[in-house]
């Protein structure tokens, strides 16, 4: 008996002094000074292998463990083990790495606390965003890159010259010229959000696909007034949006009614919510509500939603990422063969607007970012292994998987097989292809294999008339300080009255009242910030 | 007096004894009272201090005490927000509002339900009633919304059957409250009466057979005896709810909420998240938060004091 309280002792005693030592130590990291500054190569000739890299595998000779902290919003699944590709990446790296993969709807909430705290951070983290007011780089979690970039970005450096990702380099350049972030990098004018029409529907009506917005508007009229999906009711909705999607038809009035501000080719930026023409789209959509051809519940309609209509083939035309169509037209027909059938919604060329050219919105190249930590035992490891990730070679294994299951190349072309194609049990998000958990790339081609050949078609018609918004772009101190103050009030205001103009609860008479409050809430000086953005943007190119 | 001098410190040592004994006694029973004591001080108590960020200009990284003191640069930046008034209007109207319609309806709720006779039907009707509350609000939402939609919602079908114009309910600023208070009213309702249903079949059974060979009719009965009995347990919920004035729950309003329908329904914490995504600023939410957090400590004080001066029942 006494031996055994004897033992009990001895554990609760030791259990005591881990915990002490834990929290010692936990005070300690806190007070450690903060390395932001230039990596030491002196430490690294420890390590050796990180030297021998040179954008190809391996990374290192000797298997290197790092760290990361990271979430899946690409594909949903989380299951590393499972997926050969990432196996294959690590293999062919030679890392070890300690992935911590945390889901995509609640990855703020883990990322935010734990950078606000910023302790104990593993050597690699995606900061979900762009860290776009540098409170991060100005509190020195994150170490500058540029010394690495200039000596290992072997792959990364190439990437940034590609003109697929152009301007990526500047948007992550600091307003004092540094470098703290390795970026995610998406592809700017390929999949743009496209106007996508019932093509089934336009052929039974026997109208062409509509150039400018009064043959756009016929049409609708058209689907409402004509029970297209024969179920002898009047259920067909000729334009279907949901929440937050409608205000992309602010491009046919060449405004930008998505980031709000829009700089023209003189680099003169003004903002859309004001634009005189902003008016006349109003007063265009409003004329769609009124006549019941834009979906009643535009403002709050979600995914279920859509859906469902969808399934209840009740859709005439929808405005979103032209990657989508496939998906629509297997919900609308689950018989529907993408190999072989025309698609039933398909992406149409931008209808001519009142206002300027006919285009779509592009994206922005940059995605998220990733930072190298303070608390990183070997950033040049992380470094290297972070750019090998931007290799043709990586990046491929992460779109089309391994050579041999997901492909075979025959005649210098990539042949998926029929695992691959067929998708049994979503094969390909199972294997988490397309999984932005690592530093990504989205390379030219990468949606290819699962789109049918009419959809990559208006895909390379449509990316000819993407036009990009104003980059992202780091802001200076007190040009954060004048965005933190106004612009989540009038991103409230827009947001509301766009919807309270569009569906007539408050009519365009009081426009001018509305014009009045905007500037009453500083929309000036926002707009003064935006300028100086593209201002410094301009004089860097 | 000469006597009781020297006695004074004899007996503080033999009070001290009497605790030191009485601690001894009941070792046990304290030392199952310190985790408790414990989780108090370490996640309740010791975090309060952080609300001094409220006041500072906290960076990420850079700890909870070092930032620079900014004054009430936070609460000035709250107030002089054109939408400042509107989310405290809409938080303390959705709070009276399911005050007013949540905080009777289960005691009437459980009055009823003790009435019931057969044991059977009153087992199935609570349980049935006390099913909603463990609905997760995501669910619910979104039962709301099913329900309450344009495209072949429940609701619509019914109002077109009865011959009436299709109501636009989840877009319209005017319907957010009452779809808010009674989705919420559906859901509580039943577990929130389990405590009064207790607190009835506490009441000495006594009374009522006195009672009734005075004559009493069914609801003089509730009136002067089963309410009245009970009325501490409600003034003590009462109070408590109050505390809560301040606090709508944020996911509800958050997964309900659209910008079509802000103006009745931005409340202060979807207003501060939506603020502080924009630019991860911990120190405007938290002078927020502390400005609710007053607010709301200011309620219970204040209804202590008068159910205290009015009832002699209340929370201290």
């Amino acid at each position: 008996m006494k031996k055994f309280m004897r033992g009990r002792r001895a554990i609760s005693l030791a259990l005591c002094l881990s915990l002490g030592a834990a929290a010692f130590s936990a005070c300690s990291g806190e007070g450690a000074p903060a390395s932001s500054t230039a990596p030491q190569p002196a430490s690294s000739d420890a390590s050796g292998a990180a030297f021998r890299y040179n954008g190809s595998s391996p990374v290192f000779e000797e298997t290197t463990t790092l760290s990361l902290l990271t979430c899946n919003s690409g594909s949903k699944t989380s299951d590393y083990a499972g997926m050969e590709w990432f196996a294959e990446i690590t293999r062919r790296a030679n890392v070890d790495l300690q992935i911590e993969c945390v889901d995509d709807s609640s990855y703020k909430d883990v990322l935010q606390p734990r950078l606000a705290a910023a302790v104990d951070l593993p050597d690699i983290v995606n900061i979900s965003g762009n860290d776009a007011d540098m409170a991060y780089i100005n509190s020195g979690i994150f170490i500058e890159l540029d010394d690495y970039y200039e000596k290992y970005g072997f792959n990364l450096k190439q990437r940034f010259e590609e003109e697929a990702y152009a301007g990526i380099k500047g948007e992550i350049t600091t307003p004092d010229g540094k470098i703290f972030y390795i970026p995610a990098m998406n592809l700017t004018v390929d999949w743009c959000r496209s106007l996508m029409l019932n093509m089934r529907w336009l052929e039974e009506l026997g109208m062409s696909a509509p150039q400018n917005l009064d043959e756009l508007y016929a049409y609708f009229k058209a689907v409402k007034s004509t029970d297209l999906n024969h179920n002898g009711e009047n259920d067909e909705i000729p334009l279907f949006m949901r929440s937050g999607m409608t205000p992309l038809f602010g491009n046919f009035w060449d405004l930008d009614l998505m980031v709000g501000y829009r700089a023209d080719d003189s680099g003169q930026v003004t903002c859309s919510y004001i634009d005189p023409a902003y008016r006349d789209c109003l007063a265009w959509l409003n004329r769609l509500y009124s006549e019941g051809l834009l979906y009643s519940e535009f403002a709050t309609a979600n995914l279920d939603t859509q859906t469902a209509l969808f399934h209840n083939n009740q859709v005439g035309a929808i405005f979103h990422f032209l990657s989508n169509c496939t998906g629509y037209s297997q919900q609308i027909d689950p018989e529907w063969d993408f190999e072989s059938d025309a698609p039933i919604m398909q992406p149409i060329l931008p209808p001519q607007g009142p206002n300027g050219p006919a285009y779509y919105y592009g994206r922005d190249p940059l995605g998220s970012c990733y930072g190298i930590t303070r608390d990183c035992k070997n950033p040049e490891a992380a470094f290297c292994f972070a750019d090998y990730c931007y290799s043709q070679e990586a990046a491929e294994l992460a779109w089309y998987g391994i050579e041999g299951t997901d492909y075979n190349v025959e005649n210098g072309e990539i042949v998926f097989t029929d695992v691959y194609l067929k998708n049994e049990d979503d094969y390909r998000t199972r294997m988490g292809y397309n999984c932005n958990a690592l530093p990504n790339i989205q390379i030219p081609g990468s949606y290819g294999a699962t789109q049918c050949k009419a959809i990559m078609q208006a895909n390379e018609l449509n990316r000819t008339h993407a036009r990009n918004p104003i980059g992202f772009a780091y802001k200076l101190d007190e040009e954060n300080e004048i965005l933190q103050s106004y612009s989540a009030d009038l991103k409230t205001y827009f947001d509301e009255m766009f919807i309270a103009f569009v569906t007539g609860t408050t009519p365009l008479s009081e426009w001018d009242s509305y014009l009045q409050n905007v500037k009453a809430m500083h929309v000036d000086e926002v707009t003064a910030v935006y300028q100086a953005v593209v201002d410094r943007q301009r004089a860097a190119q | 007096m000469t006597k009781t001098k020297p006695a004074a410190p004899r007996m503080r040592a033999s009070r001290r004894e009497a605790l030191i004994k009485k601690i001894k006694r009941d070792r046990y029973l304290l030392a199952m009272v310190l985790p408790v004591l414990g989780y108090y001080v370490v996640f309740h108590y010791l975090p309060m201090t952080g609300a001094i960020i409220a006041f500072k200009d906290f960076k990420p990284g850079g700890g909870i005490y070092n930032g620079e003191w900014v004054g009430l640069k936070w609460f000035i930046q709250f107030f002089e927000s054109p939408y400042a008034f509107r989310t405290i209007r809409n938080t303390i109207l959705l709070s009276l509002y399911s005050l007013l319609f949540g905080f009777p309806i289960p005691i009437l709720f459980a009055v009823c339900i003790t009435e019931i006779g057969s044991s059977k039907i009153r087992r199935t009707v609570q349980t049935v009633s006390y099913l909603p509350h463990f609905i997760s609000t995501v669910v619910l939402v979104g039962m709301v919304s099913n329900l309450f939609t344009m495209n072949n919602g429940v609701i619509n079908g019914l109002i077109n059957a009865l011959g009436g114009e299709t109501v636009n309910f989840l877009q319209d600023p005017g319907w957010f409250r009452t779809l808010y208070v009674g989705s919420g009213v559906w859901q509580s309702f039943g577990f929130n009466s389990i405590i009064y249903i207790a607190a009835i079949n506490g009441i000495d059974p006594s009374l009522y057979e006195a009672a009734k060979i005075d004559g009493i009719r069914k609801y003089q009965q509730v009136l002067y005896i089963t309410l009245p009995m009970i009325s501490s347990t409600i003034i003590i919920l009462f109070i408590l709810q109050l505390g809560k004035l301040m606090s709508v729950g944020f996911e509800k309003v958050f997964l309900m909420y659209s910008p079509a329908v802000y103006e009745t329904a931005d409340v202060i914490s979807t207003y501060v998240y939506r603020k502080g995504i924009e630019s991860s600023s911990y120190s405007f939410a938290s002078a927020v938060g502390l400005f609710n957090s007053a607010i709301n400590f200011l309620f219970v004080y204040v209804a202590n004091c008068i159910c205290r001066r009015a009832t002699q029942t209340s929370l201290w």
